[in-house]
């Protein structure tokens, strides 16, 4: 063996960090005062020049070593070109959501999710499962006027011929309420009172506490360990919340980007969570998957897909829930806005 | 979805600057990971291709391809961070970080560099004088020709030889008898 050949294999090759690229952006972005200078030359893209000004912390030093990809699978090489063939569009995209993002009146979330039921339906021998999907918004204004919008969409037998055997039934009752092939008629609902952010089902957290979160992976985790505590979950499974709650900064609550760097860093930190790499969100978006367990000991699991370029959650994706199914969380729009809260329509 | 990376027009690829950004980061990223770790490697890079673009007015095509040149920014670059990269290196035959190493960052450099490092070997490469790690760094890992890292670097053709050539003997003499097709010149 050659010189040069030792000389390679002592280096190795890294593990691609899908992460590394934004964060070096974010960098670039803080050098310059929040704008990466080559961008005012994009034609068209001046002043939306704070691409995804998204994510990560400048200051940030240490890699993500959990976030590498672990198996062999890596797969940029001197020309990874994905980059290089969908950087535009997405930088559009990421452009345009950034410049809508920091004045708007309202935050907004909006989401699909969509559930495949464990439970068999129809008949003896001619047994199905189901699909259902819901469209659910949510709008809050800097004061904490809070609306909610949801509407059902059309249920789904996944066996079309067991279905069409069980007599092609349109509707199926189930404990609240029923699920049907029709689409229901989208609700928008005003909340009452001054309305907060909630981290997971306990703590409730004003924009200003928000704002306030720290931008220390550690102290971040530490602060949502407090959050979940506070959300009466026993204390055996709070290391297994951990995930679920940091990954809600990074689309649920309106968080600044070093904060949704902090929660990058401390997920990245986990032991138990994992990169898996490229793949496609349930709408067939390109991101990375980064995976965990849910609940210690059974086999559930979440799954998130993550936008490589602006760092954004695509989706959200659980899976093994004993008895219950597969649960999809499909993040459609999540950022500041102007529009008016308005009953969801389509997707 | 073709992975080939295109050597565009040098015209073209400075005008566009992010794409620019966007065909070479990984590369140059990977390079400096090599070097330096992931800590410091990030920095680096911002720091290159903020360079890059400060002095795209000076970049001259006809001396070199965009890649070439934004190696040799990097290469600047990364001798800021010499203690950094010695001290990956010979951190390579302890197991955890170098006593003496005080911050976070570089430990962290430090560990991630040394998982597949053989201590001879860094040992070697951690002792050469900074341009024969240029060379033999740009060669063996970045995979440029000699005429490219003449032009990286702003030095000589004969110079990238003569340099080459020390290194590896260099490298050859601290891996002693263990190169076997050495074994026969006693």
């Amino acid at each position: 063996m050659d010189e040069l050949t030792e000389v390679r294999e002592l280096y190795g090759r890294p593990d691609d960090d899908p992460f590394a690229k934004t964060r070096v952006q974010a960098r670039m972005r803080a050098a310059t005062r929040r704008r990466l200078p080559w961008q005012a030359g994009v034609a068209g893209l001046a002043t939306a020049a704070a691409v995804a000004a998204a994510v990560f912390v400048p200051g940030m030093t240490t890699s993500a070593p959990a976030l590498s990809p672990s198996s062999g699978n890596s797969t940029t090489s001197p020309g990874n070109s994905t980059t290089v063939l969908s950087g535009h569009s997405i930088l559009l995209a990421a452009a345009t959501r950034a410049e809508a993002a920091p004045e708007g009146a309202y935050w907004h979330v909006k989401r699909l999710y969509t559930m495949r039921w464990a439970k068999p339906y129809g008949k003896e021998g001619d047994t199905y499962q189901l699909e259902t999907s819901n469209l659910v918004e949510n709008w809050i204004s800097k004061e904490g006027r809070a609306w909610s919008g949801v509407r059902k969409l059309a249920t789904r037998p996944l066996d079309v011929e067991a279905w069409r055997r069980d007599g092609s039934p349109a509707e199926w009752k189930v404990e609240d309420g029923g699920f049907s092939t029709s689409p229901g008629e989208g609700k928008l609902v005003p909340h009452k009172g001054r309305q907060k952010f909630p981290l997971l089902e306990g703590e409730q957290l004003t924009l200003e506490e928000v704002k306030a979160l720290p931008a220390d992976p550690e102290a971040l985790k530490n602060r949502m360990l407090d959050a979940i505590r506070a959300s009466d979950v026993v204390e055996d499974a709070v290391d297994d919340n951990l995930p679920r709650v940091l990954a809600s900064l990074l689309y649920e609550l309106p968080t600044s980007p070093e904060v949704r760097g902090a929660a990058y860093r401390a997920l990245a930190a986990l032991p138990s969570v994992r990169v898996e790499g490229d793949t496609t969100d349930p709408r067939g978006r390109p991101g990375v998957a980064v995976t965990f367990p849910i609940q210690q000991g059974r086999p559930t699991q979440g799954r998130l897909i993550i936008d490589r370029d602006t760092s954004m959650v695509l989706a959200f994706l659980v899976t093994g829930m004993p008895d219950k199914g597969d649960r999809t969380e499909v993040v459609l729009e999540s950022g500041w806005t102007d529009s008016e809260p308005v009953a969801p329509t389509a997707e | 979805m073709t992975t080939t990376p295109v050597e565009r027009p040098p015209d073209q690829s400075l005008d566009d600057f992010s794409a620019v950004f966007d065909a070479y980061f990984s590369e140059i990223h990977r390079y400096v990971v090599q070097r330096l770790g992931p800590g410091p490697a990030e920095d680096v890079v911002a720091e290159a291709f903020l360079t890059a673009f400060r002095k795209r007015a000076r970049y001259d095509p006809a001396k070199a391809g965009v890649r070439t040149w934004l190696y040799g920014i990097v290469t600047n670059l990364i001798h800021k961070h010499r203690r950094t990269e010695v001290r990956a290196l010979r951190a390579v035959d302890r197991h955890g970080p170098p006593a003496d190493a005080p911050s976070h960052e570089e430990r962290v450099a430090a560990q991630v560099s040394a998982e597949s490092l053989r201590p001879a070997l860094a040992e070697a490469i951690a002792r050469l004088g900074r341009g024969e790690r240029d060379v033999l760094l740009l060669t063996a890992l970045a995979g440029l020709s000699h005429e490219e890292i003449a032009a990286a670097l702003g030095i000589s053709y004969g110079t990238v030889g003569s340099r080459l050539s020390r290194a590896r003997a260099k490298i050859r003499a601290a891996l002693g008898g263990a190169n076997p097709m050495e074994a026969n010149h006693g």
